[in-house]
């Protein structure tokens, strides 16, 4: 993966009325990498996708793409960009392999040629024998999976992908990570933004995480984890008398709740130890299993978008 | 991809889209099922309507008449008495019995209920008439001229010699054409709405406007639509003729009206028709953009301006060189209708249609502006619907 930025977005700021939907956002997507937005709803993640695809202008700052071999500018040529919208962006009431070769036109193809490439991709995603049905007879999975050709079918150097794992099983989403993946490997550089936060944790070289229109965390998983504390995650399935909340009390863990499956999740404090902890447990409770793991970006995510929530002042503390 | 290749791929989109060649042949089969139901229906009344009825007659008169013929109608004296005469009838020897009570009244017996009733009474009565004028010794010129209508030539004077009236078929050609019109806006209306709204709906504008500029985008469905609706009006005028031809087949007679035979002219309301559509659909662009539901948005009821221009063609079609006719057959929102009135008429100037479609190029082009700056923000408006002010914003800042 090259270091070069594809995209550069700087101080950016989108307000609808006197709401900042966009609040001073900064980063960049490197050539070649999976960079992942995620954020809670409202959080500005559809104004910015708007924004990087041209439908929309910033108030402040500036975005600029450095891809397809030409000079850096606030706009992709159409050819070099791909672009996946969050609901189903496709002509229902069209067969499949024509809407395909549309939307290859709309990006400068030759109809032979995306049809030739929408073949190739409907194969790969076991919808050959579909391909002369109107999108409307497919299953939600499938029309995601039509219209995630649509943004690819072009080969872009950038592609935007809004939520591609919408509607999608688990044996459909393993199938897009594996595509995801390989698209990867051949050059093209993706942002995406999606709610799958064990997908996302698969797939992105790096993350950024907004809440309110404004960065809360960024970086790679790695990263993210340092910089959020998060410390190492211990499963504890105790005796049926024992009581968790002793465990939260102590200096050295962050939280510790009982989930549904009976076992205690302690999540420990950076730098705090695994044995301090097992000792503790071994001298107050009846142990009967131990599973070890670091904070899953679900957690980190959760946490982090409660802490910016509780960070905001109420309407009641400003008046 | 420049904007002309874009223009041409969104157009041929938005036309195939639409085009239903089998719902183009279908109308084309009902065209020849109903000539062959109307004409055959026609061909079979008017065979009846030439046929003899016999129809026997028992006078009650001191001096019956001889067999005589009344149009169609063959009167054969019978002896009687009326019993008798009636038995033959319900054999089948005659149509109908009739009685005559006095020379004005007669009393007609038949098995069944005909519809020549009314006929026969004309006949008797046109028979009465003669017998009575005969009876006074008019000389046989004078009766004549006692049948004919008196003849008068009407004439508007203090005017332009050109200025007349339309005759029935010229009239007939200005409606059929300005219904034409009519049909065509309203089925291109009808796809532009479900097109807009729903593509706004399913967010698919977002994926087609990241790839091409919004203005494209709806300058290709103008086209597209427009083409859409000359073919889908196209195709109902050769189902039209179909229809006709079905007659001409079946009856022998060529009944369309055929005296507007100039291609020239044809080829400037054609033109003019092109153009209109175009124009009102780049309105009803720039209004659909706005609409976040179609189903329940009072702006749905923009679809009936067009009809105002229709309307006011048929007024003219009884002046068609008054002056307000010849203004309002200049404006972009009503040439469409109204120039085709005054071509038809005979009574526009040469420059008339140059100037009709300079004012309507410059109109459609005036919309179509509007309507893309509308359309790519309104296109991200969910769940309301933006105000005039905020569109007479949009479209002076973009």
């Amino acid at each position: 993966m090259s270091q070069k930025p594809a995209l550069k977005m700087e101080g950016v700021f989108k307000r609808y009325g006197r709401i900042p939907a966009v609040d001073g956002v900064t980063f960049e997507v490197r050539e070649g990498e999976i960079f992942a937005l995620l954020g809670p709803n409202g959080a500005g993640k559809t104004t910015l996708v708007r924004m990087l695809t041209g439908i929309t202008k910033p108030d402040e700052g500036s975005i600029q793409f450095s891809i397809g071999g030409g000079a850096a500018g606030d706009q992709p040529a159409p050819g070099d960009f791909g672009y996946l919208p969050e609901e189903r962006g496709v002509f229902t009431d069209i067969p499949v392999i024509r809407t395909l070769e549309f939307f290859g036109g709309l990006r400068g193809m030759k109809r032979a040629d995306a049809r030739k490439e929408g073949e190739h991709w409907l194969k790969r995603f076991e919808l050959h024998d579909r391909m002369g049905d109107k999108i409307q007879t497919l299953s939600k999975g499938n029309q995601q999976k039509v219209q995630f050709i649509g943004a690819i079918i072009h080969k872009p150097t950038f592609a935007i992908l809004d939520e591609p794992f919408s509607g999608l099983d688990p044996v459909n989403q393993d199938m897009f990570l594996d595509v995801l993946r390989e698209l990867r490997a051949n050059g093209m550089t993706i942002l995406l933004s999606a709610h799958q936060m064990q997908l996302v944790e698969r797939l992105a070289d790096r993350i950024l995480l907004l809440a309110r229109g404004r960065e809360v965390l960024s970086g790679t998983l790695d990263e993210i984890q340092t910089r959020s504390h998060a410390g190492s995650t211990v499963h504890l399935r105790l005796g049926a008398a024992d009581d968790e909340k002793r465990l939260a009390d102590l200096a050295y863990v962050q939280d510790a709740t009982r989930r549904d499956d009976g076992s205690v999740r302690v999540i420990l404090e950076p730098g705090a130890t695994l044995a301090e902890l097992l000792r503790f447990a071994a001298n107050n409770f009846e142990i009967l299993d131990v599973q070890t793991g670091r904070m899953s970006l679900h957690d980190i995510y959760v946490r982090a978008v409660g802490e910016d929530r509780a960070a905001q002042p109420t309407p009641e503390a400003v008046s | 991809m420049n904007y002309w290749s874009t223009l041409w791929l969104v157009s041929v989109w938005e036309f195939q889209r639409y085009f239903k060649p089998k719902e183009q042949i279908i109308s084309i089969v009902f065209a020849i099922i109903g000539g062959l139901g109307y004409f055959g229906f026609k061909a079979h009344k008017e065979k009846q309507s030439k046929e003899e009825i016999v129809l026997l007659v028992v006078s009650e008169l001191p001096r019956p008449g001889s067999e005589r013929r009344l149009g169609r109608f063959i009167l054969k004296p019978d002896e009687g008495p009326a019993d008798e005469a009636e038995k033959k009838v319900v054999k089948g020897e005659a149509a109908g019995l009739l009685i005559q009570k006095s020379v004005n009244s007669a009393e007609l017996r038949t098995t069944k209920k005909v519809g020549w009733g009314a006929e026969l009474e004309s006949a008797l009565t046109r028979q009465r008439q003669k017998a009575l004028l005969s009876a006074t010794l008019v000389p046989a010129v004078v009766m004549s001229v006692l049948n004919d209508p008196f003849k008068l030539d009407r004439r508007v004077i203090g005017r332009d010699e050109k200025s007349k009236k339309l005759g029935k078929i010229e009239a007939a050609w200005a409606v059929g054409f300005t219904a034409l019109m009519l049909f065509g806006v309203f089925i291109g209306n009808a796809y532009l709405f479900i097109g807009i709204t729903g593509e706004k709906q399913s967010r698919v504008t977002e994926q087609i406007v990241s790839a091409i500029p919004a203005q494209v985008w709806i300058d290709g469905k103008l086209v597209g639509l427009s083409f859409l609706a000359f073919a889908s009006v196209l195709n109902l005028l050769f189902s039209i003729l179909v229809f006709f031809l079905v007659g001409w087949g079946i009856t022998g007679n060529w009944i369309l009206p055929m005296k507007i035979a100039d291609p020239w002219l044809m080829v400037r309301c054609l033109a003019l028709a092109l153009a209109g559509f175009a124009f009102w659909f780049a309105f009803f662009g720039m209004i659909a953009a706005t609409i976040d539901n179609p189903y329940n948005s009072n702006r749905a009821a923009f679809l009936y301006f067009p009809v105002l221009p229709q309307m006011l063609a048929f007024f003219a079609l009884s002046d068609p060189d008054a002056f307000w006719v010849r203004v309002v057959a200049l404006l972009p929102v009503s040439s469409t209708t109204m120039l085709p009135v005054r071509q038809i008429a005979e009574v526009a100037s040469w420059w008339e249609f140059p100037a009709a479609m300079l004012l309507l190029g410059v109109g459609i082009w005036i919309l179509r502006t509007a309507a893309g700056r509308i359309f790519r923000l309104g296109m991200l408006m969910y769940g309301k619907e933006p105000g005039l002010s905020e569109m007479v914003r949009w479209v002076r800042e973009t």
